[in-house]
């Protein structure tokens, strides 16, 4: 299979413990998948890979053709992170973040900006450290969104916004991911959003892609939840 | 605007708070200290505008160059520069442009304020900016913050950062500022410490950017990769200033014989006459070299002994030089280019030929051993000098001549030890050994030895 995003044999030990063990791993073009797991199973550490920022002890990550190492640099301006929270300066506003991010992403967009900040009621002015988690959510998925990416990473990026918030917010961003060619990756705990959202969802267990299967051969949530029950145990 | 310029903006934008607070607090401290230090010379020294350039520097090196790099790691802000596309390089290269920036900023501020200052108490400007001797402190001081701005960056965060900070500086500068600290016997030069400053200048940005790019890059270990990223660009880039320390060390306890000062103070000559320990001296450096004498029986020449004071001599015009006195109580004496045997009782004076029929031009006759010329010679070896050039020649008052060492060369000629064939080791302008026979132009140089 030839993915956007294609993982082989990824191990990575934190200390003693080992956290992904020969972990394999395709994201197909054209694709959101909702990777899921326990606590601890290694999904922000899965993240933290495909970012560039660990080196893996052993496999391969090839992230559009290239090594997230390697490649780091070109690299970065294709990937669209959203981190579970906002790693930016507290000094910052969400308008400073835009101008600061724009002229490093070529394909960045200014008209998914407004729109995005328009329909979300991003504060353009209120500094990030007086944002609620909410609407710093909402600041940070603007810039992951912007700059069109090959690839989205969303690493718990839902999880600080109201229910009715979210559903706006959802939509809005599967109107504006441009999957063509492209593929999106969401870390989460939240089984409804990976139902609502996803094409594909991934289990993480014992280090690996327990179980791995389309959304639409999954009845509902209470299936999701029986899969990732099943494999987590 | 480009990304550079965003970055130098938000080292601004995170900075601005303390170098605004700085620009406050930097004339409250020269008013504290006119006031406190008001008719003291110390107070006139710190009114120099380049001593209050300097400490301007200094206070920004340490208010906030310590904190550039620690301030992001506190947080995390690392991982967000990280993940931009362009990485940890551009945002150093930022903090580079904005440390450089705010320092010369701050420092031209502290010399405006300093000239300032001295206007308001005396109306007139500073004789001078920065006299040497403050240099070289200013330099030094520089060079130390810079290296403490730099280990500050890869040392852990926390309480003792900054003393930590200092006293690895202190480590790594300790073989550097043996040379080039205050206390220094090797006396460094202005131009070496300029250069030494530089050299910390550059070393610590080196040293400050791989414990950033290269140790904060990702994963888990940044801090214990950060320390060895930084020490080790710490230890190349000083290395320069250690193996220049090491070589001026060197240097000074040892003599390069091809350097011109180098002069011989002494030689000595061991009892069966086959090696002679010859001193030298280079600058401040001594050292002794053992020759060879190619196994010819060499002895002190003894000079001088039991010997009779002769009466003061009469009958000499201005024109002559008067040598030393031969054992049959006559002395020598140069006139006119020539040597003469000079008897003072009879005024009579007997011109020497010169064997061979070659000419020496005589305007001095000297005892080659060194000894007094009013003292009597026991061994029958003179220097003749004339011309800026000095000949070794055996005295043969029977034949009445005198036999040249034609391969003595150089102005002056020092005697040091006698062969039993007519040879003779002289020192030859305090700076070769020679071997050298009388009636012969042979010339074997001993000291320095032919390569």
């Amino acid at each position: 299979m030839n993915g956007i995003v294609e993982v082989h044999g990824l191990t990575k030990r934190l200390g003693r413990r080992t956290v992904l063990q020969d972990l394999d791993l395709s994201l197909p073009a054209g694709s959101i998948t909702v990777l899921l797991g326990s606590n601890g199973a290694g999904k922000s550490t899965l993240a933290r890979l495909l970012l560039g920022a660990e080196r893996p002890d052993r496999g391969t990550i090839r992230i559009a053709g290239l090594d997230p190492l390697r490649d780091g640099k070109e690299l970065r301006g294709r990937i669209g992170f959203v981190p579970d929270h906002p790693d930016v300066y507290d000094w910052m506003t969400s308008s400073d973040l835009y101008e600061f991010l724009r002229p490093q992403y070529p394909r960045w967009s200014p008209a998914i900006e407004a729109r995005l900040v328009a329909r979300w009621s991003v504060p353009e002015h209120t500094r990030f450290g007086e944002l609620s988690r909410g609407e710093a959510a909402k600041a940070m998925l603007v810039a992951a969104l912007a700059p069109q990416p090959d690839f989205y990473l969303f690493d718990e990026a839902f999880e600080g916004l109201d229910p009715l918030v979210r559903d706006d917010v959802l939509a809005g961003v599967l109107e504006e991911i441009e999957l063509d060619g492209r593929a999106a990756l969401v870390v989460t705990h939240a089984l409804d959003l990976a139902v609502r959202i996803a094409d594909r969802v991934a289990v993480l267990a014992d280090g690996r892609v327990a179980a791995c299967a389309d959304v639409e051969d999954l009845g509902g949530v209470r299936d999701l939840k029986e899969l990732v029950g099943s494999v987590s145990r | 605007m480009n990304s550079l310029a965003l970055y130098v903006r938000k080292e601004w934008r995170d900075q601005r708070m303390g170098l605004l607070g700085l620009l406050v607090a930097l004339p409250l401290l020269f008013a504290i200290v006119c006031v406190a230090g008001d008719g003291t010379a110390a107070l006139e020294e710190f009114l120099r505008p380049g001593i209050a350039a300097a400490c301007g520097a200094l206070v920004v090196f340490f208010g906030v160059g310590t904190d550039l790099i620690p301030r992001e790691v506190r947080g995390t802000r690392v991982g967000f520069l990280a993940r931009l596309p362009a990485g940890l390089a551009r945002a150093f290269a930022a903090k580079v442009v904005f440390f450089a920036a705010a320092t010369l900023a701050v420092a031209a501020y502290a010399a405006g304020i300093a000239l300032a200052a001295s206007l308001a108490r005396s109306g007139t400007l500073p004789e001078a900016f920065l006299g040497a001797i403050e240099e070289r402190s200013v330099l030094l001081a520089i060079g130390l913050a810079l290296w403490i701005v730099a280990a500050s960056t890869w040392v852990q965060h926390g309480a003792l950062a900054l003393p930590t900070a200092a006293a690895v500086a202190a480590l790594l500068c300790s073989p550097a500022w043996l040379f080039f600290g205050p206390h220094s016997i090797l006396e460094p030069t202005l131009a070496e410490l300029r250069a030494f400053a530089a050299l910390c200048a550059l070393g610590s940005c080196a040293s400050a950017g791989a414990a950033f790019v290269f140790g904060r890059r990702f994963g888990a270990n940044q801090s214990s990769r950060s320390v060895l990223a930084g020490a080790v660009v710490a230890v190349v880039s000083l290395a320069p200033a250690w193996l220049w320390s090491a070589h001026r060390l060197y240097a000074a306890h040892h003599c390069d014989l091809g350097d011109p000062r180098f002069t011989i103070e002494d030689v000595r000559i061991d009892a069966d006459g086959t090696r002679a320990a010859v001193d030298g001296v280079l600058g401040s450096a001594r050292e002794t070299f053992t020759v060879d004498l190619h196994g010819t029986a060499a002895a002190l020449p003894q000079t001088g002994q039991n010997v009779p004071r002769a009466s003061k001599p009469v009958d000499l015009s201005p024109l002559d030089r008067l040598g030393p006195m031969v054992p049959d109580g006559r002395f020598l004496l140069a006139w006119g280019g020539d040597v003469f045997l000079y008897d003072p009782g009879t005024s009579e004076r007997a011109r020497l030929a010169v064997a061979g029929g070659e000419t020496i031009r005589a305007d001095f006759v000297f005892a080659a051993s060194g000894s007094s010329p009013m003292r009597a010679l026991d061994l029958p070896l003179v220097v003749v000098s004339g011309d800026f050039r000095a000949c070794l020649a055996r005295l043969d008052l029977e034949r009445h001549e005198l036999i040249p060492a034609r391969g003595s060369q150089g102005s002056t000629l020092r005697l040091v030890g006698l062969g039993s064939d007519e040879s003779a080791i002289v020192v030859e302008d305090n700076r070769r050994l020679v071997r050298v026979r009388c009636g012969s132009d042979e010339r074997d140089v001993l000291l320095p030895a032919a390569p």
